[in-house]
């Protein structure tokens, strides 16, 4: 099997919109065990396509957690995770693999490359998920990605990069089979200033109407520039709001 | 799926821990093999070198002792079987061949055994090059011998560290014959006529003597040449050429004579005077038939002797042997299991250092079959690399132990590959790759999202 050959989704395809809500969750509570309180809880909430949607609060306050959930990597305790009309909390964990390749791409902290193969193969490691062969779309779309995030292809050793190119080459990964939503954790906080400028740039340069971010990020700068920001505080939704920037702009 | 990029570059991260795992691993194989392929080999040369060995009848005592004296040169003090009791086989119509052996001299280390030239010609199946012993002056060396023919040579009284380098007879022998590969010690072994063994010592030599007679004219051809000999070497012994007749020393020729005085040797071979056989520590029999050969047996085993088929009691040092190697292979079975789980703990605790790096590629989209088979891959690559360095290792070690085996007793030893080997390493490899589901397992297993929330 190709490794593109493999973006058809038999239950959810995020790529087709069955409205301009590309994510509902509802009545949804996370605990992390029978009788503690809930480390989450959100009534309703809805993302639409194409949104930059930033989560902001203290440590502990829920954001990862809501990531993971939104995910597929955690089972919430009650409530539903609705993208595009699919539950995914109904998916099977297979599904929910499969489902996760196509519609999300991670971006973490501490990037998570692995140094002893190259940028490229970095980018093309999704590949081998699914197929034993890497075609030549494959190899020419990690290419172009490369190319796009700014990392010279010339670079052979990933551990040689710069930390700034190394957020670059995780991102152009995440990119890999084109996915509708880049779902961002803290991607700015093992970055000096100006490489996390340049990663926030390369982040949301890839924002567009059929593109969604949803990022955490304890980093002002990075929420500024998401177009929504969700802010938590002890597993509670506290602030839902378009942003000031935005805000102010809107006015 | 292609889990390979990710099983190459764990052992590239870890590539000395790595290492150490394959060389533990080839180790442990090695052990198992090496012990195997060893002791086939020693059972396989043991046999070969008790081939010609049909019967063997000495004075009454250990089995093992007479087989290991008679057939493998490992010379202790054995019982002597007084020669009424033996002579009588050289007409004994179910013996094809009756040979005596006599041991007691060496030179540097090869033993010089006493027997008969029909023996020679039976245990060599011919000789290479030369012919066998004429007179009691002459020998036969075995293919390992550094003689050649027309070399001389004077023996010692005693064998190994008890050879006394000081204590020589005074006979000077010489090299007439060498005998073909036959893969045994005899190969080491240099063979002289029984009765130069028994002049030598003193002893009567089996036949009626005449005393300072030297032409006692009974018509055998051994004695005739001798005669010619006699009263040719004064002229021809330095010509080059390696016949008996005159290749002959007669300093030394004298110089044996001062053991027996007022005789000379002029025959050698049976026929024999019974009256005049001394004792031999075995006699080597080859009889005309299966029936024959358990009736010899039978016969000579009496208060006076024993007779047996060394086959017998290499069968039961095998079972001494085999009992032995099952203990080591179980050692070797046990150092393996240790290694194995040695390994298993260290990869244990390397998959703790990986598990944020298996839960990030699910995170990507990785299935858990893909966690599973990267670990199972690595760990299962690591087991198979090893277990063929430790195939190659241990036949090497085996072929190096056998060559030292070879050249110490001349027993030729081939250690090999067999089925055995292979499938012990070949069990081993199973019992890795169905171990190697373990850290494969509980990776598996493992929550991902508190596998990303851990530093």
């Amino acid at each position: 099997m190709s490794a593109l050959s493999d973006l058809s989704m038999p239950s959810s395809n995020l790529s087709e919109p069955v409205s301009d809500v590309l994510l509902r969750i509802e009545e949804l509570s996370l605990h992390y065990g029978k009788n503690q309180p809930p480390v989450l809880q959100i009534g309703n909430l809805a993302i639409d396509r194409g949104q930059t949607v930033g989560i902001s609060g203290p440590s502990g306050s829920g954001k990862s957690s809501l990531l993971y959930l939104i995910s597929g990597l955690l089972k919430p305790s009650h409530g539903k995770i609705i993208w595009n009309g699919t539950d995914i909390t109904t998916l099977g964990e297979g599904e929910t693999d499969r489902w996760r390749r196509k519609s999300i791409g991670f971006v973490f902290q501490d990037f998570h490359l692995i140094d002893e193969v190259t940028p490229l193969d970095n980018v093309l490691i999704p590949a081998s998920f699914i197929g034993w062969r890497i075609n030549d779309a494959t190899r020419k779309r990690a290419h172009e990605l490369l190319d796009q995030v700014g990392v010279p292809l010339a670079r052979k050793s990933t551990s040689d990069l710069s930390r700034g190119e190394q957020q670059r080459v995780a991102i152009a990964r995440a990119l890999l089979f084109d996915p509708p939503v880049i779902l961002a954790d803290e991607p700015t906080a093992s970055l000096d200033d100006a490489a996390s400028k340049t990663a926030t740039e390369t982040l949301f340069s890839l924002a567009g109407s059929n593109r969604t971010i949803i990022t955490v990020s304890h980093d002002q700068d990075v929420i500024d520039r998401c177009g929504r920001v969700l802010r938590f505080d002890k597993g509670a939704l506290i602030d839902d709001s378009a942003n000031i920037k935005e805000k102010a702009e809107l006015a | 799926m292609n889990p390979f990029p990710i099983v190459m570059a764990s052992l590239k991260r870890h590539w000395i821990m790595n290492i150490l795992f394959v060389l533990l691993i080839a180790v442990a194989v090695a052990i198992g093999v090496g012990l195997t392929a060893q002791e086939r080999a020693l059972r396989q040369g043991s046999a070969q070198a008790a081939d010609k060995f049909d019967i063997l009848i000495a004075a009454p005592g250990s089995q093992t002792e007479i087989v290991m004296n008679s057939i493998f040169l490992q010379h202790s003090a054995i019982n002597l079987l007084d020669g009424p009791y033996w002579g009588k086989l050289f007409d004994d119509p179910r013996v094809e061949i009756a040979a005596p052996l006599a041991f007691g001299d060496s030179w540097k280390g090869h033993s010089i055994v006493g027997s008969t030239p029909q023996f020679v010609t039976y245990l060599s199946g011919g000789l290479a090059s030369g012919h066998v012993f004429e007179t009691i002056e002459q020998a036969v060396v075995g293919a390992a011998v550094p003689l050649a023919i027309g070399d001389e040579f004077e023996p010692s009284h005693g064998h190994g560290p008890e050879e006394v380098l000081d204590h020589h007879h005074g006979a000077e022998l010489h090299v007439v014959g060498k005998m073909q590969p036959t893969g045994t010690p005899w190969d080491s072994a240099i063979i002289v006529a029984v009765e130069q063994v028994w002049d030598l010592h003193a002893l009567p030599t089996g036949h009626h003597e005449p005393a300072g007679d030297e032409h006692d004219h009974d018509g055998s051809e051994a004695h005739e040449d001798h005669e010619d000999h006699e009263h040719e070497e004064a002229n021809t012994h330095d010509d080059g050429d390696h016949d008996h007749a005159t290749d002959h020393d007669e300093d030394a020729h004298d110089h044996a004579h001062e053991h027996d005085g007022d005789h000379h040797v002029t025959r050698i071979g049976p026929p024999f005077d019974l009256d005049e056989l001394p004792g031999v520590p075995a006699i080597v029999v080859r009889p005309k038939s299966v029936a024959a050969a358990y009736t010899i047996r039978s016969d000579y085993r009496t208060d006076h002797s024993t007779a047996f088929f060394p086959a017998e009691v290499l069968v039961e040092m095998y079972r001494l042997l085999g009992n032995a190697g099952s203990v080591m292979r179980a050692m070797a079975l046990g150092s393996q299991a240790l290694v194995v789980a040695a390994i298993l703990a260290a990869i244990l605790a390397l998959m703790q250092l990986y598990r944020k790096q298996f839960a990030v590629l699910r995170a990507l989209g990785a299935p858990r079959s893909y966690v599973f088979s990267a670990i199972w891959s690595y760990v299962s690559l690591l087991v198979i690399t090893g277990a063929i360095c430790g195939l190659g290792l241990g036949w090497m070690v085996a072929q190096s132990v056998s060559r030292i085996f070879t050249a110490e007793t001349g027993m030729a030893m081939q250690a090999s590959l067999g089925s055995s080997e292979l499938m012990l390493a070949g069990g081993f490899v199973i019992i890795g790759l169905i171990l190697a589901t373990l850290p494969a397992f509980l990776l598996y297993r493992r929550p991902v999202v508190s596998a990303l929330r851990g530093s």
